[in-house]
């Protein structure tokens, strides 16, 4: 099982976000980021059948399944805490999220606003970290946010 | 005159004196082991990583900027572009992220920067000619934010000697260079501004008469183009775009094979040609030329070229 965050924006019900690539704050505006998980080897179909030479069929489902964390007792109880990692260790900010109510795989976290983009998230690689009775899995998201100064005069 | 207590730059303050002066050589173990950056106390210059040396900014003119997107990248380089390959492929925002990445570290390792910050340690020669421009040492990854030790290690770990900080001569960080400059920290012993570190100067006489002694000088530092975490010059952010646009727009046009196609039926034909497999050359010539010059320029910007030794 290896899972991954999808970054979720414009969330407003459980049934209106969107997908995003990562994502977009301001360093000294407060934000509330939502983001789903998913298994990225739970996938129906692998994305390249032979047949056809190789030619991408879109017709097969290629996206990974959604993971619900803490379902079943074993995996009691569970909680999950997202890292901005830094070099300077007083930098590295760690948030425990929140599951939604309505969907287990869809989490948020609060971040206040900060007074400068010196203490705030930075841009770049956010880590995450699932803890479901004794097993704790880690993983790492590729530029999952970008953080906005701003001044933008130098940095 | 004792130095300000706050000298401004934006948003940075330098770390104010007196550093900790590594404990003198004492029995027992010496650990010299690289020891993770403190920025309360390393030894930085006061000014920002982008523009280089840079202490005030207006504000008016946006220079940094985050982590490049795939949509950033889309709108700046491959506007009018269909990123779709003959057999139906196509670049997705998954695949133009991931492109980015290998762009990133691609630009890192062609300007010998590292675009975020991070740490290192080097084992730099003894070089007399060095040595006597006062310890002239030049780190293999540029451009310097801080310095956490400069000194000598053994192979094994023990600590030797340490350069206290206040001789370290941080001006040309921003290009990889560490001088020491002992006798600045002892005019300021002599106007009452100074530590009680300065009693290594004679320490050094005993290396005036070695050569060259490989591995010598552990440096351990941090680099980055950006003091902010984060943060790229948009100057970067340019030439990581371009590396990327060149390696999605090599990758498609290769796939166009055909420069011209007929069909023709009953007395009935048509064709077209087109530029085949150098459907992009032109613009992808041009954006080689121009990462090229800027590459270059970013390069002098945070590096040096040149060196004097001894021979």
């Amino acid at each position: 099982m290896r899972l991954t965050s999808q970054a979720l924006i414009n969330f407003s019900t459980i049934n209106d976000f969107q997908n995003a690539s990562q994502w977009t704050i301001r360093a000294t505006d407060p934000n509330t980021l939502y983001y789903q998980l998913f298994d990225l080897d739970n996938v129906s179909q692998p994305p390249y059948v032979p047949m056809n030479s190789g030619f991408f069929n879109a017709a097969i489902q290629t996206s990974p399944q959604r993971y619900i964390a803490g379902v079943g007792s074993s995996n009691q109880p569970f909680s999950m805490t997202v890292t901005f990692p830094s070099l300077d260790p007083n930098n590295t900010l760690t948030f425990t999220a929140t599951p939604n109510p309505y969907d287990g795989s869809v989490w948020s976290f609060s971040l206040p606003g900060y007074a400068s983009a010196a203490v705030a998230p930075a841009s770049g690689n956010v880590m995450f970290s699932l803890t479901q009775g004794t097993v704790t899995v880690t993983w790492t998201v590729v530029n999952m946010i970008a953080v906005e100064m701003i001044n933008q005069g130098s940095c | 005159m004792s130095n300000p207590l706050y000298k401004p730059g934006p948003p940075f303050t330098e770390p104010q004196a007196p550093y900790e002066p590594f404990p003198r050589p004492t029995d027992g173990l010496l650990d010299g082991t690289p020891k993770p950056p403190d920025f309360e106390k390393d030894k930085s210059y006061y000014s920002s990583g982008y523009p280089v040396h840079c202490t005030r900014t207006s504000g008016l003119l946006k220079r940094c900027e985050p982590v490049l997107t795939p949509q950033l990248l889309l709108s700046r380089y491959l506007k009018g572009i269909p990123l779709a390959f003959p057999n139906g492929d196509s670049y997705n925002a998954a695949d133009i992220q991931d492109q980015i990445v290998l762009a990133t570290n691609e630009v890192e390792i062609g300007c010998k920067i590292t675009v975020t910050r991070e740490q290192f340690t080097d084992k730099v020669p003894f070089d007399i000619a060095l040595y006597k421009s006062f310890i002239y040492l030049k780190t293999e990854q540029n451009p310097i934010l801080s310095v956490q030790f400069v000194g000598i290690v053994s192979s094994d770990g023990y600590s030797v000697f340490k350069i206290p900080s206040e001789w370290l001569e941080p001006s040309n960080f921003s290009k990889g260079i560490i001088n020491v400059v002992p006798i600045l920290g002892a005019y300021s012993v002599a106007t009452g501004g100074g530590v009680g570190a300065y009693g290594g100067i004679p320490y050094l006489n005993v290396f005036s008469s070695l050569t060259f002694v490989p591995g010598f000088w552990q440096l351990v530092y941090t680099t980055g183009v950006s003091k902010i975490e984060g943060q790229y010059p948009v100057v970067i952010n340019d030439l990581i775009g371009m590396t990327a646009a060149i390696n999605m727009l090599m990758n498609i046009q290769t796939m166009f094979l055909t420069t011209s196609q007929s069909l023709s039926r009953d007395g009935i034909s048509q064709s077209s040609s087109g530029p085949g497999p150098r459907a992009y050359q032109v613009y992808i010539d041009d954006l080689i030329a121009k990462r090229n010059v800027l590459l270059g320029k970013i390069k002098a910007t945070f590096s040096t070229k040149f060196l004097v030794t001894n021979v």
